[in-house]
């Protein structure tokens, strides 16, 4: 029962990301958000985990076939990226969670800290490709593509762990 | 205390596995579209990929400090468990695997941010016999997760001593070593057993006078008791053949008998009758009962062209006048032939057998059931064999347990054999 609920607490992330590609995508593509959300549905018992698998790609098939007939806002490609990570990584908790026991506040915190830097640099990249939506120049390949190399770079340069200068 | 350093083996996670096939659908969807919508949806998972640490070299180490180094079955050890995480600063989750034969493992461990921790494990022995503690299995995570290497760590090696057996009545040997023990022997001495009453004579202790009889005969007499001796006995184990188990019923057999005599004073030694010549001397005393307990555990099938013979054990391995135990399922004729030579020696000889299946005949033969009979035929022949030159066989019935076999053994025997523990 509790590994039930800690599977249904991760796959809040999964259902909003199915909620939102819903949203957006053509109604011939509907079938790929019921393969989605029946992933998503499966992935909440511990032994389906696999199954997030086929959520993540029924919500890039639809999104794929929506892209491809009349485009997908920036804002919303990046809002379904941030949510799809957040899912990932509540799986991931949710499977340590549901082997350890102990306290919540140190498995929760002990876990943050371990995914922490690369969360924000994930976290920043769809900042940044929220900013370039709003920017006048009108998205394009390469300049998603060289803002993507950029901010990668920028956060492995940033968040190098330093040397201790002291000594 | 056990001091495991483990060289984690790492492979991706499935959080990079997820993490990867999510980045690479859709960045590969969006360039063979030409949308950069799709790479944008991509930046997350990629970004995290290539930012997150991956897992260096080091060993993880895993301290375990057990609370004894042997136990009875059933009986709980509370491990005390100190991880040093070294390399996995993502975690390192130590928990029970798939319940074991051995051992029942309660509990996890768990540490996280790289920081060394400390917790108990409880474990609860199943079954008896020299075990490895767990294994444990030891799951890491590299620094961003991205990295897990998974393997099972043993906490050390424990002996599981069968439970203890105390028996109200045991066969006893008509002869008794000179030995302080609480059997009655046929000599008179200073123990408690009544076997008559004689005429005082000059430096008897007065204490001991039979006042009914004294007042009868108008003379003072005095009563006499039997001295009380300690036993030699000799438990041998069949280890020549292992049908369905039977070496796991003789060595848990053996022990029990073992324990039931130490625990009466007496001598117990063991003999495995195998290929190779293993042998404990007669002892007495608690510490004797670990070291038959270790020796019945060292107990394996001996699968060797060599057939036992007791010409190759000393002399203080089988004392003159011992009370030999066989448990055999007595389907091995070298066995018959030790039997023989045991009662040659002029050893009281019990044969426990530990043979409690028929054999099992292939469903499409058609003289299966008559095979079966013959078979039983010809045990009951072997059962009468050795009954006639003094062996006694008491089977080892499906509702036996140790106690049970040791009373039911102490029935089957002459009467000179049998009798009770004070």
């Amino acid at each position: 029962m509790r590994a039930l609920g800690i599977g249904t607490l991760a796959a809040l992330p999964g259902g909003a990301t199915v909620v939102l590609a819903a949203v957006v995508v053509p109604a011939d593509a509907r079938l790929w958000i019921w393969v989605a959300a029946a992933g998503v549905l499966a992935a909440v018992h511990r032994g389906l985990r696999w199954a997030s698998t086929v959520a993540v790609v029924g919500v890039l098939v639809a999104v794929t076939l929506r892209a491809g007939v009349a485009g997908l806002p920036l804002p919303v490609a990046a809002g379904l990226g941030g949510l799809l990570l957040a899912y990932l990584l509540a799986l991931d908790l949710a499977e340590l969670a549901e082997r350890a026991s102990g306290s919540w506040r140190v498995l929760v915190s002990g876990w943050a800290a371990a995914v922490a830097v690369p969360v924000a640099a994930g976290l920043s990249a769809c900042a940044l490709a929220v900013v370039a939506a709003a920017a006048p120049l009108p998205p394009s390949l390469p300049l998603a593509l060289a803002g993507s190399v950029a901010l990668v770079a920028l956060s492995v340069l940033a968040l190098r762990p330093r040397r201790n200068t002291d000594q | 205390m056990t001091d495991v350093s483990v060289q984690p083996r790492w492979r991706p996670s499935p959080l990079a596995g997820r993490l990867a096939t999510l980045g690479t659908l859709a960045a590969v969807a969006g360039l063979l579209l030409g949308r950069a919508e799709l790479v944008v949806l991509a930046v997350p998972a990629l970004a995290f990929l290539a930012v997150g640490r991956r897992a260096g070299a080091g060993e993880i180490g895993v301290r375990a400090t057990l609370p004894a180094e042997r136990c009875l079955e059933g009986d709980v050890l509370d491990a005390a468990i100190a991880v040093d995480p070294g390399p996995a600063r993502g975690g390192v989750l130590l928990e029970a695997p798939a319940p074991s034969q051995a051992w029942t493992v309660a509990g996890t461990l768990l540490s996280l941010g790289g920081q060394q921790c400390t917790g108990v494990l409880r474990l609860t022995a199943r079954r008896w016999g020299r075990h490895e503690v767990g294994p444990v299995q030891m799951t890491a995570w590299g620094p961003s997760r991205l990295d897990v290497a998974t393997t099972d760590v043993s906490l050390g090696r424990v002996g599981v001593q069968p439970p203890v057996a105390w028996a109200r009545r045991l066969p006893i040997p008509p002869r008794l070593v000179q030995r302080v023990g609480l059997h009655a022997g046929r000599t008179p001495g200073a123990g408690l057993e009544f076997v008559g009453v004689r005429q005082y004579e000059p430096g008897d202790v007065v204490r001991r006078v039979h006042w009914p009889a004294t007042a009868r005969r108008g003379r003072l007499h005095l009563t006499r008791h039997a001295a009380e001796h300690a036993a030699d006995v000799v438990v041998a184990v069949d280890a020549t053949t292992d049908v369905a188990g039977t070496l796991e019923w003789s060595a848990r057999g053996a022990a029990a008998v073992a324990q039931a005599y130490l625990a009466a004073g007496d001598r117990v030694g063991v003999v495995a009758l195998g290929g190779l010549v293993r042998w404990l001397p007669p002892g007495a005393g608690r510490r004797q009962l670990y070291r038959v307990v270790e020796t019945v555990l060292d107990v394996r099938l001996d699968e060797s062209y060599v057939g036992p013979d007791l010409a190759r054990l000393p002399r203080i391995a089988l004392p003159p006048g011992a009370l030999v135990v066989v448990f055999s399922p007595l389907l091995d004729p070298s066995v018959s032939e030790v039997l023989r030579d045991l009662r040659e020696r002029g050893h009281p000889t019990v044969v426990v057998d530990v043979l409690r299946v028929d054999p099992q005949p292939p469903p499409a033969a058609r003289a299966g059931p008559e095979a079966v009979r013959l078979w039983r035929l010809e045990r009951d022949a072997l059962r009468y064999e050795l009954g006639s030159i003094g062996v006694t066989v008491v089977p080892w019935g499906d509702d036996d347990d140790a106690l049970g076999l040791i009373d039911r053994v102490a029935t089957r025997l002459h009467p000179r054999l049998t009798g009770a523990v004070r």
